[in-house]
């Protein structure tokens, strides 16, 4: 997909192979800072101009257009390099804003074109695969008590619902017993957010931690009082492999760009010296552990 | 079909009885032959086999920007598609302003629709793209947003107000077919087909196309019902000729082409009537200066078959002007100015701006033209630009980054233009859609959407119910299994009922169950609105049903349900209204020779609003005269009857 990034991550990644001009243009420079005084202009700059310019109009330049593409690619420069030489690129925040990103998109698009191994996904599985487990899930039948249309008679009620139901009396009918409701009579394998949803946090929590068995209850929920019978239950089922690859490797890229970017700052802080004044101090030790990803 | 529900019915006891039978050892189990008996052949065993209409509503935001968006960008948005369907999921991120967040819930769908025109055109510029810096106002924009702070601010506001003014530098603008524009609708179309997990998530391929002239806000979200490989054979279309438009009736043409050229499916949602100045549901078409045709009538029904009625930026269900009788109108009213606020509001603009007096338009210009162009079901969105799509009050995150939880948020402007300014306080944290679906995919919630099977709320999840039929009876109301009643013998929202029989009178079947995160309900209301012999709109709010045994008073008017919010601590108590509401409603004034529509609208106890969160929890005051309780709600989309 880098295709479709942003053209200048493009560039500078594949720009070997498709925009080769502009690795060869900073050759130039040694060491020392010296500005080099020979600007080379050959048939790769000028195609580099050439497609630049086709991008953004969607067809080439004509013959006028591309003489002036050279005139100001020159002129750009003659003025950059002697900009560079007078050093007006140092304390320039949007030069130093510029340099800056494209590292960072040098360092993202390095760390999207890694892929993880079989091996280092298995080993993050293997380490803890319970980490994976889908929710317990439960089925139950639920019979509804109105607060509002019983009042007080609401507990008695249930509680006599539920003798009739587990006695073995001449109607143990749920379906007759209760008041109607917009609430769902049961629920299939659902898991306790789920349930959430429909019957609020209360009962959740209580019927998600249930066992299979008679009726139960009453359980009090946002909207009154429920005998509650779970059918079946699924214990927290452990995914496997296969089925949580994709977020692993999901997981494997996140990680990987947050500690190669570590990484690499870890490596900058050490080649580089911080002087800072006594004033500021106080305040480079914690900037100094968020670049390298250490805990506040 | 009425005699499906016996079965059903008979079913389910017979099943329950059955499974606490086997539980029971001391009943004796029926005889084989008795069970033949009691299942007619074609019927399953189960009673949820075979029921092939919805039985819930699935939640989402139609309408979320992300960083990609332009405006959203410069306003410092930095969370893109990817990290919005991942909050939408449910997953905990970190906002724009480095607080971390997480949804309460996760919602079941969700459309990232960041606005075409110069989409990508803020990634560009915050990189410090060399050609927008040559630029003499990109680099101006440029260094502004380096800045941060009130500069950033100062630089987003003019981005935008250009924008709304038609005076963008021509040398910024990405348009269609260029690289950075494919390069972010890439992103987007990327980021859809990844978090899109058919059964537990819907991730919707959108744009937003943004036709703002004059500063009059005709915004459309586009959604596609279709992968990647068919939305990606186009481009998303802008406002910018000769390629794009600022009208929708070529819009229009350009999803026609899309669904011609890729066999594909694809809608638009129309929002902020209330910035149009007048212009949302029009009689004269803005674009001509002539009257509307039933060429264009019939267009806009076939493409926009919803409308968002209500998001931060307002809720345009109704306008308290336009319908005097209805204490419950004036709700999160934003009626000052245009969208750029470059001119305000005059009150012969408010007729064709609201849902409710538009849903009566419609009637109108179908006696005139034969086809009604404003035939919509309702929907709720966010329109919020953090890549957030919070609409609970103790949990929003605001319309955008500069809006995202701060002290001093309610008092500052959410945007300022010239002398004009709109405060941060008058946000609304809503509104969310509810979708009656079968099943949790691209295909069944676009699909019920084009039915209008749908609802607006501004947050809170209640589940409503609204049947519309010749033969309710209030014993419906009392049924097990309402929803089996309802399809049985009706229609469900955004249904039509027409050839109304000889002495009959259109009945409704109408249930409302409160969020169990969210308060009691106080009532549900139907609104009927309806032209009357002289060709004159007419609209009735009725109170069907309510909580509390309270007794309308001599004026017809149900007394307040009252309030328990402790407006300090920021809570309520559910000890007032109702958990579910049901009831059978019949028109008591109904004309067979009318046109008239009917929505339920289902109003909530008060709980706090956001402002009482935020003054909570950054311990200061709210501004004088903030309201800091709401009454949230829900709005169903209509159903019409045709004579």
């Amino acid at each position: 997909m880098n295709l479709f990034r942003e053209p200048l991550l493009h560039f500078l990644l594949a720009g070997a192979l498709l925009f080769g001009a502009f690795a060869w243009l900073n050759r130039g420079e040694d060491a020392s800072g010296d500005v080099d005084t020979t600007i080379r202009v050959t048939e790769r700059e000028l195609t580099w101009l050439a497609e630049t310019w086709g991008r953004q109009w969607q067809r080439p330049p004509t013959d006028v257009e591309l003489q002036g593409l050279v005139t100001d690619y020159l002129r750009e420069e003659l003025l950059a390099r002697e900009a560079r030489g007078l050093e007006l690129d140092r304390d320039d925040i949007i030069v130093r804003r510029r340099l800056a990103q494209k590292m960072d998109f040098i360092l993202e698009d390095t760390a999207r074109l890694a892929s993880p191994t079989e091996a280092e996904l298995r080993a993050r599985y293997d380490e803890d695969p319970a980490r994976f487990s889908a929710p317990a899930r439960v089925s139950f039948q639920s019979v509804f008590f109105s607060a509002e249309k019983r009042g007080d008679r609401a507990a008695t009620d249930a509680r006599a619902a539920l003798t009739r139901l587990t006695s073995g009396a001449s109607d143990p009918d749920p379906a007759r017993l209760g008041d109607s409701t917009l609430l769902p009579d049961r629920m299939e394998a659902a898991d306790e957010q789920e349930i959430a949803g429909v019957f609020g946090p209360d009962l959740a929590r209580t019927v998600a931690g249930f066992a299979p068995g008679g009726w139960v209850g009453p359980v009090e929920s946002e909207f009154g009082l429920h005998l509650v019978r779970v059918t079946e239950r699924r214990e927290p089922e452990v995914r496997t492999f296969e089925a949580v690859r994709t977020e692993l490797e999901e997981e494997w890229r996140r990680r990987a760009n947050e500690s190669a970017r570590q990484a690499y700052f870890k490596g900058l802080l050490e080649r580089y010296d911080i002087a800072a004044t006594d004033g500021v101090r106080s305040m480079i030790d914690p900037a100094v552990a968020t670049l390298r990803g250490e805990p506040d | 079909m009425r005699k499906a529900i016996v079965p059903y019915a008979l079913g389910t006891s017979l099943i329950i009885a059955g499974l606490s039978l086997t539980s029971l050892a001391q009943e004796a189990a029926p005889p084989p032959e008795a069970l033949h008996e009691a299942f007619p052949a074609k019927k399953s065993y189960s009673p949820h086999a075979g029921r092939n209409f919805p039985t819930r509503p699935f939640w989402g935001d139609t309408h979320l920007h992300t960083g990609a968006s332009m405006d959203a960008g410069a306003f410092g948005a930095r969370l893109g598609p990817e990290e919005a369907f991942r909050f939408a999921r449910g997953e905990e991120v970190t906002a724009s302003n480095g607080m971390r967040v997480k949804l309460a819930r996760p919602l079941d769908f969700l459309v990232v629709a960041d606005h075409s025109d110069y989409m990508g055109f803020f990634p560009k510029l915050f990189s410090g793209d060399p050609d927008y810096l040559k630029d003499e106002t990109g680099k101006r924009w440029y260094e502004g947003i380096q800045k941060g702070g009130n500069d950033a601010v100062q630089t987003a506001t003019d981005i935008i107000d250009r924008f709304s003014k038609g005076t963008f530098p021509p040398a910024l603008s990405p348009l269609p077919g260029t690289p950075t524009f494919r390069s972010a609708w890439e992103v987007t179309l990327k980021a859809a087909e990844a978090n899109n997990k058919p059964g537990s998530f819907t991730a919707f391929i959108g744009f937003e196309w943004t036709s703002n002239t004059g500063g009059n806000n005709l915004h459309r979200v586009v959604m596609f019902r279709d992968n990647a490989v068919k939305a990606g054979q186009v481009e998303p279309y802008t406002t910018f000729r000769p390629s794009g438009s600022d009208d929708p009736k070529d819009l229009w043409k350009y999803l026609q082409a899309y669904e011609d050229k890729t066999g594909g499916n694809v809608l638009a949602i129309a929002h902020n009537g209330n910035l149009s100045n007048g212009i949302m549901f029009p009689e004269i078409d803005s674009f001509t200066g002539k009257p509307i045709t039933k060429d264009y009538a019939t267009t806009r029904a076939r493409w926009e078959p919803l409308y968002e009625a209500t998001q931060i930026k307002g809720d345009g269900e109704a306008h308290p002007y336009l319908s005097p009788n209805d204490e419950f109108a004036d709700y999160e009213t934003w009626d000052k100015y245009n969208l750029n606020m470059s001119v305000p509001k005059e009150k012969g603009m408010l007729q064709y701006e609201y849902a409710r007096t538009a849903l009566q338009l419609g009637l109108q210009l179908e006696a005139k033209l034969g086809v009604n162009p404003y035939k919509f079901g309702m929907i709720g969105s966010t329109d919020s630009h953090t890549g957030l799509a919070t609409a609970d009050e103790d949990n929003f995150f605001g319309k955008h980054a500069g809006t995202e939880p701060n002290a001093k948020r309610m008092a500052h402007a959410v945007g300022c233009f010239g002398t004009n300014c709109i405060l941060g306080w008058t946000q609304a944290a809503s509104g969310y859609a509810a979708v009656w679906a079968t099943e949790n995919t691209r295909e069944a919630l676009f699909d019920a959407m084009e039915r209008k099977e749908t609802y607006a709320t501004t947050g809170p999840r209640m589940s409503v119910r609204f049947f519309g039929g010749w033969d309710f009876a209030p014993s419906d109301a009392t049924s097990r299994l309402p929803a089996d009643v309802g399809y049985a013998k009706g229609v469900p929202m955004g249904g039509d009922l027409a050839a109304a029989p000889a002495g009959k009178s259109p009945t409704f079947l109408v249930a409302a169950l409160k969020d169990p995160l969210s308060g009691n309900l106080d009532r549900i209301q139907v609104v009927k609105g309806w032209i009357d012999g002289k060709g004159v709109r007419q609209e009735m709010v009725y109170d069907v049903a309510w909580s509390g045994g309270r007794k309308p008073g001599a004026d017809g008017k149900l007394p307040p349900v009252g309030d328990t919010v402790d407006v300090r601590n920021a809570t309520w108590t559910n000890t007032i209204g109702a958990s579910e509401l049901i009831t059978v409603w019949k028109d008591p004034s109904f004309d067979p020779s009318l046109r008239a529509v009917y929505y339920a609208r289902v109003i909530e106890i008060p709980t706090p609003r956001w402002t009482a969160y935020d003054a909570k929890y950054f311990g200061g005051h709210a501004p004088e005269g903030v309201p800091m309780t709401t009454q949230e709600r829900a709005y169903t989309s209509p159903i019409w009857y045709t004579p």
